[in-house]
């Protein structure tokens, strides 16, 4: 950690995307304090006012205060992508160490089935997911977090090979514990570091991904303050939902801009050659 | 090298099978039953079992499945309850149009992104260098969707330098028909109309750059990253040395040896560019595959979407084997290893 402080001092770019991503979280997690009116609050006979005013970002098609609906909408859309990513992590990480941990015919199973999904572009097999388990905000999540499943279960299965054929685990198994717990207690642990970095980088694609299917109409409830829903519902409105299709998309750009820095960032301080440097 | 051509060739027989069988078995795993679907709310029991009995849909999944892939190879991809049109009919439209757009921007994309990843290697820390870095950040990072709508706004809205979308003012060239699908190719050879080409040209133009954001920073940013290291290399002190000129090393020595990352990105971009057309066909109403796909889920419509998915597996597929086969030909020390 003190390592990790250290490096994000001379590390411009990294410092940047941390910071819009505790301004955005910060967002999400003050929302109601910060929000002069509530994300469903709709002021009647008050649609599409101008910014200014009570207003700061103006209305939208139903009299509700934009600013605070963009407010609510960064708890929605993080918490959103936040769990899609962690399924994915999860469920990569789950198939790609038991792949790389046990080889042989487990690994040739598993890592056949990560590359025929990976035979599909993620973003279609993502589309295909919703349209079986029907459009609704919950859904996405499943949809893009099984999705991005491979890429995980390929990075982690590559760490545990390497991982693996080190010392401690041979010492691990030499003292007789079971393969899930030498598994679970001393090869994850060590795998750490890239999953979170890949984390880092996932998130930033799980926010554009269901972005963009919440912006394709599968979605489900339209109303709901998600900024992809947000953008899709100004969008419907053309001209006059202009504005709120501007702002909405700006805040999915500047979040997803803070993980991409981020995560970049971790990259680099985790690859000793560019450390070295 | 023939045994590495052939045994990718049989890797790829089972992933192909795999998506045949997916895509078949989307009819049943799409929500509802699929002939009340068809017959709609008030269809009575009776008229559902007998649909059921004439699409062989009480037949056991196995003999359904060895039917579909039947009708397939007939080019057979059944009907569209939406629109009541045979599929593959529709396909010849859509799939052209996906084609036209995906290639645009995969051309786009590649130039682009090439010369700005080889410039911002060849002359590090400089403009062109912060410029390369930019791009390949704020490129990823892009929500295509909102970029699409801003450009919509402000060069067809505000400028009025280019069309808002479609494919063709219809309006203006009320007898055009496209026989191949190709927009740009019918307008060029069959027509040989430069007006008509022009618009054809200008409607595809912000759609191909917005569709090709992604690409551009991805391949951006691999080809400065190869370009740099390859820049580093023995090899090219020594071409220096000899005395070729920099454009030669940079381009002969330096982007030859650099080209498999950088071919391998353009590839998996050109998969990505299939899935990721749905974004950019919706925002300039682009009738194209992904357009057909979104639509075909709207309504519950299995066929159009089996179709659209099988087409755009297999060819994600076929171009991912392509490319590891290219290897090859761009790397001679591929080739004699008989690796």
């Amino acid at each position: 950690m003190k390592d990790f402080l250290r490096f994000l001092k001379t590390h411009r770019p990294a410092q940047g995307g941390l910071l819009l991503i505790v301004l955005v979280v910060f967002a999400a997690v003050f929302a109601n304090l910060l929000a002069p009116f509530g994300a469903m609050e709709a002021v009647p006979n008050r649609f599409f006012a101008p910014p200014g005013g009570e207003h700061l970002l103006g209305t939208d098609s139903q009299g509700r205060d934009l600013f605070s609906r963009l407010l609510f909408g960064a708890r929605y859309t993080l918490l959103v992508a936040l769990a899609a990513t962690l399924l994915s992590l999860v469920a990569g990480s789950m198939v790609g160490a038991l792949a790389g941990y046990f080889g042989a015919r487990v690994d040739m199973l598993l890592m056949r089935g990560v590359d025929f999904m990976m035979s599909f572009p993620s973003f279609l097999l993502a589309v295909v997911a919703v349209a079986i388990l029907g459009k609704s905000l919950e859904n996405l999540i499943w949809a893009v977090g099984i999705a991005g499943a491979p890429s995980f279960a390929r990075q982690v299965r590559a760490e545990v090979l390497r991982i693996k054929a080190l010392e401690f685990v041979e010492a691990a198994n030499a003292l007789g514990y079971s393969h899930l717990r030498v598994l679970w207690r001393h090869v994850l642990p060590n795998c750490l570091t890239p999953i979170i970095v890949l984390g880092t980088l996932g998130m930033g694609g799980s926010i554009l991904s269901v972005a963009g299917l919440a912006f394709l109409g599968l979605g489900g409830d339209p109303f709901v303050p998600e900024w992809g829903l947000m953008l899709k519902l100004g969008w419907d409105q053309s001209a006059q939902g202009a504005s709120q299709v501007g702002l909405s998309g700006a805040c999915i750009l500047v979040t997803v801009l803070g993980f991409n820095l981020l995560g970049d960032g971790l990259r680099d301080w985790l690859d000793p050659r560019t450390r070295m440097r | 090298m023939l045994s590495h051509i052939l045994r990718r060739l049989l890797a790829t027989a089972p992933m192909l099978i795999g998506v045949s069988i997916v895509s078949f078995l989307l009819l049943h795993a799409l929500p509802g039953d699929p002939a009340a679907v068809l017959l709609g709310q008030r269809a009575t029991e009776e008229n559902k079992r007998e649909l059921r009995e004439r699409m062989g849909l009480d037949q056991p999944l196995h003999v359904q499945y060895f039917d579909y892939i039947g009708d397939i190879s007939r080019g057979d991809f059944g009907e569209s309850h939406r629109t009541n049109q045979p599929v593959a009919t529709e396909l010849k439209q859509r799939v052209p149009a996906t084609i036209e757009l995906a290639v645009a921007a995969m051309l786009i994309a590649s130039i682009v992104g090439v010369s700005l990843g080889v410039l911002a290697a060849v002359r590090p820390r400089s403009v062109w260098d912060f410029v390369c870095l930019f791009t390949a950040l704020v490129g990823v990072s892009m929500p295509v969707f909102w970029l699409g709508f801003l450009a919509q706004k402000l060069f067809a809205g505000e400028l009025e330098v280019l069309p808002f979308s479609g494919r063709l003012d219809f309006g203006s060239w009320p007898t055009f028909v496209s026989d191949t699908g190709f927009y740009t190719l019918d307008a060029a050879f069959v027509y040989q109309n430069p007006e008509l080409l022009l618009d054809v040209l200008t409607h595809l133009t912000l759609p191909a750059f917005v569709l090709a954001t992604v690409p551009v920073a991805l391949i951006a940013r691999i080809t400065r990253a190869t370009m740099l290291e390859t820049l580093k290399q023995d090899f090219i002190r020594t071409a220096k040395a000899k005395g070729a000129s920099p454009s030669a090393v940079v381009i002969r020595h330096g982007l030859r040896n650099a080209l498999i990352p950088i071919l391998t990105a353009i590839a998996t971009q050109f998969g990505y560019l299939l899935g990721g057309a749905v974004l950019t066909e919706t925002i300039f109403a682009w009738q194209g595959l992904g357009r057909y796909v979104i639509e075909a889920i709207d309504v519950l419509d299995a066929r159009p979407l089996q179709a659209s998915v099988l087409i755009i597996a297999v060819t994600f597929i076929l171009v991912n084997l392509l490319t590891d086969l290219s290897y090859t030909l761009i790397d001679p020390r591929l080739r004699k290893k008989g690796a």
